[in-house]
């Protein structure tokens, strides 16, 4: 029976003892992979697919579901593995109910975090708010375009204590804008104000016609 | 000494934007073209039909530089477009913004011009020929951003500072810590004086300014102004915010695409060497025997650059006494000042503002709520036929001395840089 096997992940020789996985290989190594399914001891992962990895010669799996027995090598970031994390990770968004500015968990969520490292557009403002949802600017009667605007500036102008403008550009799922207008609706605000706001910075974005479209559409509704 | 000369300097770098400069000689007339190539982007137009509200957050974005003035002095029109009265804490944090805007633009401009004088050429080099001084200066600056940070947040486009409000909550102690930081760097730029007096050469020493008219704002109190109610002309008129489109024309000239500003059809300056000669007697007296220390020269343009220093050093002495001020009006906790909702009435408002760089004019027309016409006048437009007529001057006053052609370049180029210009805000 061998006692210890080889791992070598992206260049990175660690030993570790057999029916290791991939994943805790990397840790141990230093290598960081991104996941959301797995957690140890109670439950195995392979749901995700965010931590995908490969062999040099291409075959792919995911690394928290793979056990080595053998002396072996694996590639971890390469840029084809990573857009392939970014693809898997924005078609489990999908599926996200998005709606940071009444969560209350925004300080500490793993989606926003991944969406950041993998560069996944679509999660607003209001995550990186550093005001609790009852606290809520929009909730003292100001306007604050956080809900629709692309987020990634960590909420400088909201940190600073001002509101937001949207200058990162618009969100562009439709499901995210609709729940976005219709809370700006229920708490009194005018769409047309509302857009008239985004209008100095989105004028010309290219998702802004998507924006305009889904806030006639909550207009509509009466 | 030459009949005909036509020399063209492209690209004169100043704090922000460019500036290309030509000079012509015929006979005994110069001419020298302060020609601003920087495209003009339309603020005051696309503003019309807008809330008026939105107007500080979009009018700051014209120079990112010298936003918190736009912002400021903008905030201070619309105000008195709308009728609102902002509480006086509010004002004084405004103030305080404003004042290290002041503060912070005049001594960095002072790092960047400082080259011009100690003949190092450029800062860089400037910063291998006197490391220790330049590290010093980079200090200061980064304690006033720091300093600024604690009160306002973001430096550029300062999102806190609104109509009738500030929205970044304040506390005593922040407050305090400013006071006392400020106080720091005033004594720091005190002391700074002497070693920067021995390396600051004058430049053109006995060359006079042809043009010797300037404008600040009316101090409304006995105290350095910030914003005013009234325009101060060095030939003694004083004429109301609201009037200065009988005085102050604005002109657009072929060979640039800024407009010029005339005062009664005649070319007149603004700036810190306007300031400390119009408020000389506001001045502390530490400020008054700095003059006299760095051997400031108000008839020569060139030393606008020295009265940047001793507005920056007087003024960080005086931010640290109001911020100590202000936090002896605030007691214990955390004080929020946010506006709940801003009338949306019709009326006219003319802010006026101590700008780095001279008087700045925001002119709002409101009609419920929605801005009706909007008119901006810069300081870089007001100086901008200042510098021509003074740059013509000077050419004439250097070419009569014998210095040759290269040198003029230099000069004329340093002369542009004196006044530091801002193209940005220029064309707006």
């Amino acid at each position: 029976m061998i006692s210890v096997v080889k791992v070598k992940i992206d260049g990175k020789v660690v030993e570790v003892e057999p029916g290791t996985t991939v994943l805790e290989a990397a840790e141990k190594a230093g290598i960081e992979i991104p996941r959301l399914c797995v957690v140890p001891g109670l439950y195995e992962g392979s749901s995700c697919r965010l931590c995908l990895v490969k062999t040099p010669a291409g075959r792919l799996f995911p690394s928290c579901n793979y056990r080595v027995y053998r002396d072996e090598e694996f590639l971890a970031s390469t840029p084809d593995l990573w857009e392939m994390r970014r693809v898997n990770f924005e078609l489990l968004l999908k599926f996200h109910r998005i709606e940071c500015w009444a969560c209350e968990r925004k300080s500490s969520c793993s989606l926003v975090e991944l969406s950041k490292e993998l560069l996944v557009d679509g999660i607003p403002v209001c995550s990186e708010c550093p005001l609790p949802p009852n606290e809520c600017l929009l909730l003292k009667g100001e306007l604050c375009l956080g809900m629709i605007a692309q987020s990634g500036c960590n909420a400088e102008c909201l940190v600073s204590g001002g509101e937001c403008w949207g200058c990162r550009g618009p969100i562009t799922r439709e499901d995210i804008l609709e729940r976005a207008f219709t809370h700006y609706r229920e708490l009194g605000f005018d769409v047309k104000e509302v857009i008239g706001k985004a209008e100095i910075y989105w004028n010309s974005a290219p998702g802004f016609a998507t924006v305009k479209k889904v806030a006639e559409r909550v207009a509509g509704r009466g | 000494m030459a009949e005909t000369l036509k020399l063209t300097i492209e690209e004169v770098p100043a704090v922000a934007g460019k500036v290309n400069v030509h000079i012509e000689k015929d006979q005994a007339a110069v001419r020298v073209d302060f020609g601003v190539t920087q495209d003009p982007r339309f603020f005051e137009r696309f503003l019309k039909g807008r809330p008026a509200v939105y107007a500080p957050h979009v009018m700051s974005r014209i120079c990112g530089v010298c936003s918190v003035v736009h912002l400021t002095c903008s905030i201070e029109a619309v105000e008195k477009a709308l009728g609102v009265e902002p509480k006086p804490e509010v004002k004084a944090l405004r103030d305080l913004a404003k004042g290290f805007e002041n503060v912070q633009n005049n001594f960095v401009h002072v790092l960047m011009a400082l080259p011009d004088y100690t003949g190092d050429g450029n800062v860089v080099q400037f910063s291998k020929s006197h490391p220790q001084l330049f590290a010093r200066m980079m200090d200061i600056n980064r304690r006033i951003l720091e300093a600024y940070r604690r009160i306002c947040g973001r430096f550029i486009h300062t999102p806190s500072l609104g109509v009738a409000s500030h929205g970044k909550p304040i506390t005593k102690s922040e407050l305090e810590y400013v006071g006392r930081e400020m106080a720091r760097v005033s004594t720091e730029l005190y002391d700074l004086a002497g070693s920067l007096a021995e390396i600051w050469n004058p430049i053109a020493q006995g060359f006079e300014d042809p043009a010797p008219t300037y404008c600040v704002l009316k101090p409304p109190r006995e105290e350095f102004p910030m914003f005013s109610n009234g325009l101060m002309f060095s030939d003694g008129f004083v004429v109301s915010a609201e009037r200065y489109g009988e005085v102050i024309e604005e002109r657009k000239l072929p060979h640039s695409n800024a407009k010029i500003a005339l005062y009664r059809g005649k070319p007149f300056y603004v700036g810190s060497r306007a300031r400390m000669q119009a408020y000389f007697t506001l001045l502390t007296s530490e400020a008054r025997e700095l003059i006299k220390t760095l051997g400031v020269d108000f008839s020569n343009p060139f030393d606008n650059v020295k009265a940047q220093y001793v507005e920056t050093a007087h003024l960080s002495g005086l931010l640290a006494e109001k911020a100590l001020e202000l936090a002896s009006r605030i007691g214990s906790g955390v004080a929020f000042y946010r506006e709940e909702k801003v009338p949306e009435t019709s009326g006219e408002g003319v802010g006026l503002a101590t700008a780095p760089r001279g008087v700045l004019i925001h002119h709002y027309r409101v009609r419920d709520g929605k801005l009706e016409y909007a008119n901006v006048i810069t300081p870089t437009v007001m100086n901008a036929r200042h510098v021509e007529v003074t740059g013509g001057a000077l050419v004439s006053w250097a070419l009569s001395k014998g210095v040759d052609e290269a040198r003029v370049k230099d000069l004329v180029a340093a002369l542009v840089r004196a006044y530091d210009p801002c193209l940005p805000c220029a064309v707006h």
